[in-house]
């Protein structure tokens, strides 16, 4: 028996997830491919510069926005199905949320593809940071509206569950999967209301025409107050794997419940108030609140810190289980032959590298050094590109089992896809975060200035354009592999009743350790609202006093 | 006997993922780390600056810049890039009279256009649309093969040589790199 046996409503819904992520992963992995060969010049055949901003929005949303919310969305019905023990409350309500976000993300791909049609006037090349002054289609805002809306709902789905089994249950803890979620969903309900006001009360009405005027800061502040406890949410259910599951992959079990779920709480806390470091360099914004923002900012190391701990306290204890000795010889006792195993631990480990490149993005003073430089994507190529995206891509080995009641396929491409992930992102990231502190711009199809030739720290230009192109070809070989496996495996891997060991045991300090107040939802919901209140009314209140539409306001606060 | 065959090639399999996979990157990452506290620390920052050539030497024309100096009228470039919309791409070129003060009309022409992909471009099906007349402004579109752009023009002016003669003055214009800019309003 494994979950599709037990819940076959539920792994229906989480499968229906899983194809929309995989197919927006593929798309927009393709696209990445194509970006980096056209923007280091190696190859330009695919299109012309013109269109990379349509490229470009489409990598962005299908990848950072789409694959990630349903990956997302699938992830968490399997992880509370099966820790409450029941299947979705009614799955009129659960297959109407998935509807609403796939009908979103398809009218929000119509119009980011619209960019590559011949005169068409349906275009959104506004990237995913979808701000003015560059406008796009209204099809595309109200598409990620409904994207939004239907994340809110598949919340409301799990939040359901949840009572349901509390009634049933009115003195156990929350078990620590559906913990996870709820509180992943609760970070989710309070960022999503700066994104909710700037994209139905500013820009789909501007979009429409309706208003022509927009003042540029307040829908950028709305955004970053969505912007960087996005990054969270994409993040927290990578935490959530590396917590519940690699533990069990790596031969042991989880190092300590209560630790976990304060990460979690802290996450959930802090998030939001940070937004405002994306916009260390928006002239109308208050050193005040940007420091306010870059000591938040750093405070919010601690809880990825305490996770480096906790889950690489759990490996080793794993590792000591299948006989691992030593200081450092139990690293050699993990299984470095499971794909799951190998595409987590890698994860982990690159996320490390993008925590220390994300202090310097941080940090307000040496921002200015690396400030929409190349640096950035390389940053993020490590968090959400790999962190989060190649954790996804190896649990898929161990969940798409216990979905589908059907053996992994090919094992040894599956094998090969995390290490060959790894080394084309090593070699993309390290080029990009060299090239961008001499100064090589982000988002253009041609990074160079008339008259200006970049000097680099030590290397080449050329070297470092290769080292892009040559990584970004490697990533692509590793993403076929990747959909390879999983098709094959789908389609036509081997019926079992028992397809992958799916037994997650008890953590070594269990919930009898955890004090309850961390299961108190209401407090800490509270709690976040008020930190938000603090970093956020006094600067909109002085953008929105002298009129919600009318550009050119004087700096904040005045 | 099979079980313990394929168990082997998966540790042998193992061993140059680990090696490639992980070996690779690791190095990759060391060297940076060494190349930058190499520089930091041990080179003189003004060899390390040095190292590049004089930039002003190879570079080739810009906006800004000023064509047929050394002669009578001399012109200034103050529009030149590649303008895209969704499938046009095109070559753009303003050019004023340096002299302000001059109410002469700019007797000037584009002959050719040599392209990065070698492709020679002739110029003369080009008018030019009169911007302003005092100081006389220029302005004229080449639509290219999407993607090229241009390395090098071949300009010809009419300079005065006397009070009534003018003689055809042609210069090369190698083309330091055009910025290709989105027309959003096409
Ligand atoms: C096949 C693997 C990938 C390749 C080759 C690739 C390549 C690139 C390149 C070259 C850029 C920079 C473009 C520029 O600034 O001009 C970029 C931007 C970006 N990538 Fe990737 N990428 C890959 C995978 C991913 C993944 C898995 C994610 C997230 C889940 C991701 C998210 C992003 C985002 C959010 C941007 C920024 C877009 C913007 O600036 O608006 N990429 N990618
Ligand atoms: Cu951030």
């Amino acid at each position: 028996m494994t979950f599709i046996h037990k819940y076959p409503k539920a792994a229906k819904v989480a499968k229906a997830n899983f194809i929309v992520a995989f197919i927006a992963l593929a798309i927009g992995g393709l696209f990445g491919f194509v970006q980096a060969l056209h923007r280091t010049n190696v190859f330009r055949g695919f299109f012309n510069s013109g269109e990379y901003y349509t490229l470009l929005t489409g990598h962005g949303v299908l990848l950072a926005l789409i694959f990630t919310t349903f990956f997302i969305a699938g992830l968490f019905v399997w992880g509370v199905t099966r820790s409450l023990d029941r299947e979705p409350e009614n799955l009129t309500f659960t297959w109407s949320w998935f509807w609403l976000m796939t009908i979103g993300l398809v009218m929000a791909t119509i119009a980011i593809l619209g960019g590559l049609v011949p005169d068409s006037s349906i275009r959104a090349a506004v990237l995913y940071t979808f701000y003015p002054p560059l406008q796009a289609h209204p099809m595309f805002y109200i598409g990620l509206a409904l994207v939004v809306v239907g994340s809110w709902m598949a919340g409301a789905d799990w939040f359901w569950s949840y009572r349901k089994w509390r009634a049933e249950n009115p003195n156990e803890r929350i078990p620590i999967l559906a913990f996870m979620t709820l509180f992943t969903m609760l970070m989710w309900y309070v960022c999503t209301i700066g994104l909710a006001l700037e994209v139905v009360g500013l820009l789909i009405p501007w979009s429409l025409g309706w208003v022509t005027e927009i003042e540029p800061l307040l829908p950028r502040t709305l955004f970053w107050f969505f912007g960087h406890a996005v990054v969270y949410f994409w993040l927290l259910p990578a935490y959530y794997v590396w917590y519940a599951i690699l533990p069990k992959l790596s031969g042991g079990r989880l190092f300590s419940d209560s630790m976990t779920r304060i990460v979690f709480i802290i996450f959930l806390l802090l998030s939001t108030p940070v937004g405002y470091h994306h916009q260390y360099a928006d002239a109308g914004i208050s050193v005040g609140f940007k420091f306010y923002a870059m000591a938040t900012t750093l405070l919010i190391l601690l809880p990825s810190l305490i996770t480096l701990f906790t889950v690489v306290a759990s490996m080793e204890h794993g590792a000591r289980q299948r006989g691992g000795k030593g200081y450092l010889k139990w690293i050699g006792k993990l299984p470095w032959d499971s794909p799951a195993f190998v595409g987590c631990a890698l994860a982990g480990i690159m996320f490390a590298a993008g925590g220390f490149s994300g202090m310097i993005n941080a940090s307000m003073n040496i921002n200015v050094l690396i400030h929409n430089t190349i640096w950035v994507p390389g940053h993020f190529h490590l968090t959400v590109g790999t962190a989060v995206a190649l954790t996804f891509m190896a649990i898929t080995y161990w969940l798409l089992p216990q979905l589908t009641g059907r053996k992994l396929k090919y094992k040894t491409l599956a094998l090969i896809q995390p290490y060959a992930w790894f080394l084309g992102m090593t070699l993309m990231s390290n080029a990009m975060h060299r090239a961008g502190l001499a100064g090589v711009p982000r988002r253009t199809a041609e990074p160079e200035y008339s008259g200006f030739d970049f000097e680099p720290i030590f290397g080449t230009m050329t070297e470092m354009k290769w080292q892009i192109a040559i990584g970004g070809t490697i990533l692509m070989i590793s993403l076929i592999l990747f959909l390879w496996v999983v098709v094959a495996s789908w389609l036509a891997g081997e019926k079992s009743d028992k397809p992958v060991d799916d037994y997650i045991p008890e953590p070594l300090s269990g919930v009898e350790h955890t004090p309850a107040i961390l299961d108190n939802m209401k407090l800490w919901f509270g709690l976040a609202l008020l930190l938000v209140v603090l970093a956020y009314a006094f600067p909109l209140w002085e953008m929105v006093a002298d009129g919600i539409f009318s550009p050119g306001a004087l700096p904040r606060p005045s | 006997m099979s079980e313990e065959k394929s168990d082997n090639s998966t540790k042998k399999l193992v061993k140059i993922l680990v090696i490639v996979g992980i070996g690779v990157p690791v190095l990759v990452e060391l060297m940076t780390l060494f190349n930058l506290i190499n520089v930091q620390i041990f080179e003189d920052e003004k060899d390390a600056n040095s190292q590049g050539f004089d930039v002003e030497d190879v570079r080739g024309f810009g906006e800004g810049d000023t064509l047929f100096s050394d002669q009578a009228s001399v012109v200034v470039i103050d529009e030149l890039r590649i303008k895209v919309s969704a499938q046009e791409w095109r070559f753009a070129l303003g050019l004023t009279s340096a002299d302000s003060s001059s109410q002469d009309e700019l007797e000037i022409s584009v002959d050719s256009l040599s392209l990065q992909s070698k492709k020679m471009l002739s110029g003369d099906n080009n008018s030019w649309e009169v911007k302003q007349s005092a100081p006389a402004q220029v302005y004229g579109e080449w639509i290219l093969p999407n993607g090229d752009i241009p390395t090098k023009l071949f300009i010809s002016s009419d300079q005065k040589t006397g009070k009534d003669s003018t003689k055809k003055v042609s210069q090369e214009v190698p083309l330091d790199k055009v910025p290709v800019r989105y027309n959003q309003n096409q």
